[in-house]
């Protein structure tokens, strides 16, 4: 099954694809050109649609961030859909809207990511905008500006944890997970008062070190010609002055966790929910892969393990679920499970452990594993038919694993996992000592936060 | 366009007084002037083949060969919640949920395992109208995928031990609502609009109070008169050679009868509002879930193009008014949203958002201002021409996926809407005018009868709602039900 999985990517290549059916792997086609000024700049032609996708994508997050600002690299993101220098508040969304397009972005802990997208009539003057904020965005912000988004990123950070059920346990897991002085250990949401606290030089001075040409990958998809986006891309953006490489902060690989760290709390919920987690590798590192499909077979839907033992079988688990999320300097494995009224969470920790140890003892069935692989694969493909999707891989690629033309690589590296290797990965990363184990039990919300 | 791009340009030059110096150095002389864009793309949304199978199940097929993959959406009209028995709500999304649970033979972990073995996902659920299989396939397990379709939707097992743990998980589920403030505040507007016990206004998954009262036979008889294959329509996008694959239907599904279907009319007319304001106490809530809607226009109604623009403008985008206000000027809400929900028969049209407590108050007088506002005057000429270009420029975007594409041939064959109705849409909407935006605002959506739903902290907004002079509220437990 695995194998014809291969053979029909092979097949695709031949659309999307430089090198046609016979080659082995997909290879997703396009150019890329580097600006004096150090941006990187990625093509990508698929002319089905006549809209075009542009993505920047800027190498600061959250685990930048400075003592008492965090949450920042987010507020900043925000300020940047208020104008520029030649354009005003609104405008660039009306005239996005207008083309029939729309903007957004992305903070994580590691990068920043805009998005425009507009019929691709419009190409160049998205550039124009772009060109514009990523200049001179300071020059027209103010204190209002700064004033209204930090109450929008308040409420952001209401609407999605605070006034969420079980919304604050991602809060408790971080700084549990990671140690008080790395990057990792505080969110990317932020803590309110140091939210409350930016100021309009904090601003400047992020944006003078980060938002640099040098400190960007740039993607432009869908329907345009290359060398048309090359002339543009020259025109709008070779100009902008190189800058120092951001002197960033630097986080040690933390020491492992000597034992087990047990969370108690409580949420205006009516079911408890227990959370398992434990540090994992780090993006494109060898134990991703085999990782991932260690997280597939415990509790990725319902041809699960926890699926089918403590939802189907034994009818004490509302839903389960687990997935291995890997960024630049680490990553998280996370195995979450809900009550069924009356189960005692005890019990759920105790059987979770259960199965992390069966698989960590045992390789998984061949049979098993394909599965896992087939379904990932399934899911990869899907995910190419969206031209956005495939830009913001592309520069995921290109940033983070080093090589833009990864897609045949990715594929391969799941395809070569093996059962044992599955077990070695649950092994190595899901040990006793370096769980956390969070519950959150029904009750009040609680005044303090994980700090 | 020309005009609106002229009024904006001429603020620009106003906002920025201390242009960068820098900017001198970029060799482009006009930084102010918004590049215009080349000639307007042609675009003509894919066109579909339409069969019959033996059994009277309408088959559409767009080829598209990009990717080997292929995306389905299979339609059953009568088979959606709106046609929940009257004291019984949640029995179409129930059965719905239980024809994956055990199948021909196959248990419900053994149908996942082989959906993953086969790179396919099945997924199935109900709307008011209908009920919806949506199917993700690889071209090259095609023929496999398409059995376990059938198998899936033509021999649900329907045992009583699956309907027993299904039911255990869908009763939790109803428990749980309460801890989602934002579903309940929904649930209470369409509940108020047309009736708790009415076809269009409860819950798809049903209430806690009437749940333990379904059983087994419900499920049964609904699927036996329901899931009618004659009635169907199955759009398949994507990479499928059509000869062949309808040959495949043909053999998978064409022999697939409902001897016991039957059809079923209802009427889900609007009732007698009595009270407009209603509301659900939620301690501590640093934010309120706002819902202010009232019964809108059906599909099929004249006025649908020119009520889209002006839903457009009003809420529909990033720039619409409403979020320019409340979230952009005001700061105090993260965003706001408003639309129909089109169904057969009039649906809802609500606005959407969760404002910070202290604001609730001033949060929904400021959108009841914008749906006056937005009725009182001919829309200006730049914000039509952007919610009509919006519209038309957007409409390529859902074709590009296969499932986009068999999502959007389902919708028309569900409203008995022609297949070519796409190839005319841009028409309809460049002929909207400022003034027919004016007239369905004021008609459809006068402000004075809508509905207005908050879940929130009562001791941090009550006072201030009092004020707004919406008359009486009516209160609602954390399940969105009405207290006596």
């Amino acid at each position: 099954m695995k194998r014809l999985i291969s053979a029909i990517l092979a097949i695709a290549a031949g659309v999307v694809v430089a090198r046609p059916a016979l080659a082995d792997a997909p290879k997703i086609d396009f150019t890329s050109f580097e600006l004096p000024n150090g941006m990187k700049v990625f093509v990508i032609e698929d002319h089905k649609a006549p809209i075009v996708y542009e993505v920047m994508w800027v190498r600061v997050g959250s685990k930048d961030e400075v003592a008492n600002r965090t949450g920042f690299a987010h507020l900043f993101e925000h300020l940047m859909f208020k104008g520029s220098a030649h354009i005003p508040d609104g405008l660039m969304d009306k005239l996005l809207e207008l083309a029939g397009g729309w903007s957004n972005a992305f903070t994580s802990t590691d990068e920043t990511v805009f998005q425009n997208v507009a019929g691709s009539n419009f190409l160049e003057q998205v550039l124009w905008g772009e060109a514009d904020r990523l200049a001179g965005l300071t020059d027209t912000l103010d204190q209002t500006k700064l004033d209204n988004q930090r109450d929008v990123v308040l409420n952001e950070r209401r609407e999605r944890y605070e006034n969420q059920p079980y919304g604050m346990a991602s809060l408790y897991l971080d700084t549990a997970l990671w140690p008080r002085d790395h990057g990792y250990h505080w969110s990317t949401i932020g803590y309110p008062d140091d939210i409350k606290a930016a100021s309009l030089p904090d601003v400047k001075a992020f944006f003078t070190k980060y938002y640099v040409p040098n400190n960007i990958a740039m993607v432009i998809a869908g329907d345009v010609k290359p060398e048309q986006v090359k002339q543009l891309v020259t025109k709008y953006f070779a100009w902008i002055p190189r800058a120092a490489t951001p002197a960033r902060p630097k986080y040690a690989t933390p020491p492992p966790q000597p034992k087990q760290i047990t969370i108690d709390t409580t949420d205006d919920v009516q079911v408890p929910r227990v959370y398992v987690a434990f540090r994992g590798p780090s993006a494109y590192t060898p134990d991703e892969a085999p990782l991932d499909m260690a997280a597939a077979i415990l509790g990725d839907g319902k041809s699960s393990r926890l699926y089918k033992r403590l939802v189907y079988d034994e009818k004490i688990a509302q839903s389960v679920n687990a997935g291995d999320e890997t960024r630049e300097i680490g990553g998280e494995m996370r195995i979450v499970v809900t009550a069924k009224p009356g189960t005692d969470p005890k019990r759920l920790c105790r059987e979770i452990n259960e199965e992390v140890a069966k698989l960590a003892a045992a390789p998984p069935e061949a049979a098993e594993l394909e599965r896992a692989v087939n379904s990932h694969e399934a899911q990869f493909l899907d995910g190419l038919e969206r031209v956005l999707s495939r830009a913001i891989q592309l520069a995921n690629y290109a940033v983070l694993a080093g090589d833009p033309d990864y897609f045949a690589k990715d594929l391969a590296r799941y395809r070569a996992v093996t059962p044992q290797q599955v077990a070695e990965s649950t092994a190595k990363y899901m040990k006793p000592t370096a769980r956390i184990v969070l519950t959150i039990n029904p009750g009040k919300k609680p005044a303090e936060e994980p700090k | 366009m020309i005009r609106y791009l002229a009024i904006i340009v001429a603020l620009a030059g106003a906002a920025s007084a201390a242009p960068n110096p820098s900017f001198g150095q970029s060799g482009i002389a006009d930084w102010t002037t918004p590049p215009k864009p080349t000639t307007e793309p042609a675009f003509a949304p894919p066109v579909a083949k339409r069969v019959k199978l033996a059994n009277g199940m309408s088959v559409l097929v767009v080829e598209n060969h990009k990717l080997p993959i292929v995306a389905m959406t299979l339609v059953a009209p009568g088979a959606g919640a709106a046609y929940d028995p009257k004291a019984k709500p949640g029995i179409a999304a129930f059965t719905a949920d239980m024809l994956d649970e055990g199948a021909a033979g196959l248990s419900a972990i053994q149908i996942a395992q082989e959906e993953d073995r086969l790179g396919a996902e099945i997924g199935i659920g109900v709307s008011f109208d209908a009920a919806r299989v949506s199917v993700s396939a690889l071209t090259a397990t095609l023929d496999p995928t398409l059995d376990l379709v059938a198998k899936i939707v033509s021999q649900p097992a329907l045992s009583q031990a699956d309907f027993d743990r299904v039911a255990g998980d869908r009763a939790t589920a109803l428990e749980l609502r309460r801890d989602r403030p934002r579903e309940v505040a929904g649930i209470m507007l369409v509940a108020t609009l047309f009736g708790l016990d009415s076809p269009y206004g409860h819950p798809s998954s049903g209430v806690r109070e009437s749940f333990k009262s379904i059983t087994l036979a419900d499920l049964q008889s609904f699927y036996a008169t329901r899931w009618n294959p004659a009635t169907m329509t199955l759009v398949v996008a994507g990479d499928v050679d059509t000869q062949k694959l309808v040959a495949k239907l043909g053999s998978a599904l064409g022999g697939w009868k409902a001897p016991g279907a039957k059809t079923v009319r209802f009427a889900a007319s609007p009732i007698k509002i009595a009270q407009r304001l209603h509301l659900v106490d939620r301690p501590n809530a640093p934010q309120s879930d706002v819902r202010i809607g009232l019964v809108g226009l059906d599909r099929k109604d004249p006025r649908y193009y020119a009520f889209e623009v002006m839903a457009n403008a009003l809420g529909g985008g990033f720039t619409s008014r409403l979020n320019q206000r409340l979230r952009e000027q005001l700061g105090i809400t993260y965003g706001i949203g408003a639309g129909m929900e089109w169904r057969a028969q009039p649906g809802p049209f609500s606005i959407s958002t969760a404002i910070v407590a202290a604001e609730t108050a001033h949060g929904i007088t400021e959108a009841l201002k914008i749906v006056d506002a937005i009725g009182a005057t001919d829309m200006p000429a730049a914000e039509l021409d952007k919610a009509k270009q919006n519209l038309i420029r957007a409409l390529p975007a859902q074709f590009e996926t296969n499932a986009g594409t068999a999502a959007s041939f389902a919708d028309l064959s569900l409203h008995g809407l022609p297949d070519d109705w796409y190839a005319h849409y841009a028409d309809h909407v460049r002929k909207v005018s400022g003034a027919e935006v004016r007239a369905v605002a004021k008609s459809a959506i006068p402000s004075g009868k809508l509905v207005i739903s908050v879940v929130g902290d009562m001791a941090k907004v009550r006072a201030d709602i009092d004020k707004l002079g919406l008359g009486a509220a009516a209160m609602h437990d954390l399940y969105g039900m009405a207290l006596p």
